[in-house]
């Protein structure tokens, strides 16, 4: 799995280093400074959360998020009070990863910039504010996450199914149908279109979706 | 508790008081009346004895008798015929007294007495009241000091109960601090009194044992958890990096759209079995303090803004929505397991309506036919004709309020699901 991860993320221009085990993680984070850090509690060798805890103790700003497998209620809580930036629990799907890192990675008050620029289309993670050519959007919290989502997955096929568990969360315990999905991919390349925007949002076999030139 | 010996203590004392003061009234007084029977008989004797010795003339004991009758304070001799002698007597009366306002006491003695051979009757009587008020005021001073003694004895004891209890309360208060989860052991401080020693070296160990079983258990889901959700993680990041395959096909791309499906559900269910075992082993605490008016607000404004549905129409009213406790995150999956469920048996165009009462959660939609109602809440058992759900939300319902000791029920009344959730305070 962490071929897979890394693969997918290098795909997405990110540079990624990977850890086996409790003990090579460890050295890899004390030599290195990283943007961003995607903890398993479950490692090889030793407990996830205690590497945590030693990041926190020594006030490294990487952000990090931790992906478990173990039991989403308590290792969410724990994790985020140890001071752990986001959770995503396993099996998740490798574009939500993506958006997550995406978005952590530009939140951080030391982050070389916050804003994403995508052509005409400029996204500032710490405002919360979309424009076109300059030009604010208006886009409810949905269509913003999922224009991050899309950002972040850049020239990726994406599935309604992927778009549904990322836009629920927690809540996505069978959403009966996808409809949701649907309504809120149309008005948020209408709001774009709107603004004067190019249309990068592709449909590929009948219900894909992919963000591209 | 400490109030019930010290009661006992106090209502005895008021009891021996209360009975004492006639008892000792009654004794003295006694007493004092033999004394003075003693006193007037020695007189007596005494008089017997010296008249003896005196020898006077008829007409001179006239004058002397009347002499003495009038000076002599307390006797009285009067001369009897023979025939009204009788046995000694003792008496008591009341009479004026010499000197004084008001009528005293006297303790008599009647004897008779032969003078120069003719029968007198001898009367002594001894005045009570002065040495009685003697008496009374010894008898306040014991009074006053036994009541001192009781007073001092019930407030020394409180203050003895208090500290011999300080353990039991210190004991006490750990207790109820104490979490399963806390991963702290509470540490119960050595006290001086063995019966607490032995009650807390006793709760220590049981402490300890449940905290094992605790553990054991908490890590068998974990890693069951960890067995299921990774097999399933890697087949989700494989079909991921299928997608990105050049060359996919239409009917490839359906296929991994469904291996996603089925994973996600698989995943899912997994979650949820274990949340329900989780709840079997009471692997939760209960004591949030949840405001029921937001609390809900929160959870139908997340379902809102994910259903994105435009025939259904959700209605709430929270604002008469009281306190409960409980835990937070169990209310939640509550709510929102309720909220999906409606969500999902709910005939489009339709009307989904929250409301709650101080402690009480209605949640209703609008639907086509009613529920299976005695399937509803049991594991994967198909409650309708018409869709298949992930067979276990409502499951987890039950089994949340079970743990709080809530209640939940559902019937269908003309075209209308409902689901009642009663949140009550009591926990066994």
């Amino acid at each position: 799995m962490l071929v897979a991860i890394s693969d997918y993320l290098r795909s997405e221009d990110y540079r990624c280093d990977t850890a086996v085990d409790y003990g090579s993680a460890i050295r890899k984070i004390a030599d290195y400074q990283y943007d961003c850090i995607v903890l398993d509690l479950m490692l090889p060798g030793g407990d996830g959360l205690k590497i945590l805890e030693e990041l926190r103790k020594v006030h490294r700003e990487e952000g990090v998020i931790i992906i478990s497998a173990r039991d989403s209620i308590g290792d969410k809580i724990s994790g985020l009070k140890l001071g752990a930036d986001d959770y995503l629990a396993k099996p998740f799907h490798l574009p939500e990863l993506a958006a997550r890192i995406f978005a952590l990675i530009r939140r951080q008050k030391f982050a070389k910039s916050n804003i994403v620029e995508f052509n005409e289309i400029a996204v500032d993670l710490e405002k919360w504010v979309a424009t076109v050519h300059g030009k604010q959007v208006q886009l409810t919290r949905k269509e913003f996450d999922l224009l991050i989502y899309f950002l972040a997955n850049k020239h990726k096929l994406l599935t309604k199914e992927s778009i549904a568990e990322y836009l629920s969360g927690d809540m996505a315990d069978a959403m009966g149908s996808f409809d949701f999905i649907y309504a809120h991919i149309k008005n948020l390349k209408r709001k774009l279109k709107l603004a004067g925007g190019n249309n990068y949002l592709s449909t590929l076999y009948n219900s894909g979706y992919k963000w591209g030139e | 508790m400490l109030d019930k010996p010290l009661r006992v203590y106090t209502i005895y004392s008021l009891v021996v008081l209360a009975a004492i003061v006639p008892v000792y009234f009654w004794a003295v007084e006694s007493i004092w009346k033999a004394e003075l029977d003693e006193h007037n008989e020695i007189v007596a004797e005494k008089f017997r004895r010296d008249i003896l010795r005196v020898k006077l003339s008829p007409s001179e004991w006239d004058l002397v008798l009347d002499a003495w009758n009038r000076i002599q304070p307390g006797t009285y001799l009067e001369p009897v015929d023979k025939k009204e002698i009788r046995p000694d007597s003792t008496y008591n009366v009341m009479r004026p007294s010499y000197g004084k306002r008001f009528d005293d006491r006297f303790q008599g003695l009647a004897t008779y007495v032969y003078i120069d051979q003719t029968p007198y009757r001898l009367v002594i009587e001894t005045n009570m009241e002065e040495a009685y008020e003697t008496f009374v005021y010894i008898g306040s001073v014991s009074f006053l000091s036994f009541l001192l003694l009781v007073v001092g004895f019930i407030l020394l004891n409180r203050r003895i109960s208090r500290d011999i209890w300080k353990p039991f309360h210190q004991t006490l208060g750990l207790l109820r601090a104490y979490r399963l989860d806390s991963r702290k052991m509470p540490l119960f401080e050595p006290s001086g009194i063995a019966e607490f020693e032995e009650l807390n070296q006793s709760l220590a160990q049981l402490i300890e044992r449940n905290q094992v079983i605790f553990n054991e258990q908490k890590e068998f889901t974990e890693n069951a958890s960890h067995e299921l959700q990774t097999p399933l993680a890697i087949i989700q990041s494989k079909v991921d990096s299928l997608l990105q395959t050049d060359g996919l096909t239409q009917v490839q791309f359906d296929l991994l759209g469904q291996l996603q499906n089925a994973v996600f559900r698989t995943s899912k269910i997994t979650q949820n079995l274990l949340l329900l075992t989780k709840l079997e082993n009471r692997q939760f605490d209960r004591n949030d303090v949840i405001d029921l008016h937001r609390a809900l607000e929160e959870n139908v404004d997340t379902v809102c803004h994910y259903s994105g549905l435009t025939e259904l129409e959700i209605r709430t009213d929270t604002r008469n929505g009281g306190t409960i406790s409980g835990n937070r995150v169990l209310f939640d999956i509550l709510v929102r397991n309720l909220l999906q469920n409606a969500v999902r048996y709910t005939t489009l165009p339709g009307i989904l309506v929250v409301r709650c009462t101080a402690n009480r959660l209605i949640v209703s939609n609008t639907g086509a036919e009613t529920l299976i109602a005695d399937k509803l809440f049991k594991r994967f058992s198909r409650a309708s004709s018409q869709k298949v759900g992930v067979g276990v939300g409502l499951a987890i319902v039950k089994r949340i309020c079970d743990f709080h000791n809530w209640r939940v029920g559902y019937r269908f009344e003309s075209g209308v699901h409902l689901f009642e959730v009663e949140f009550s305070e009591n926990y066994t």
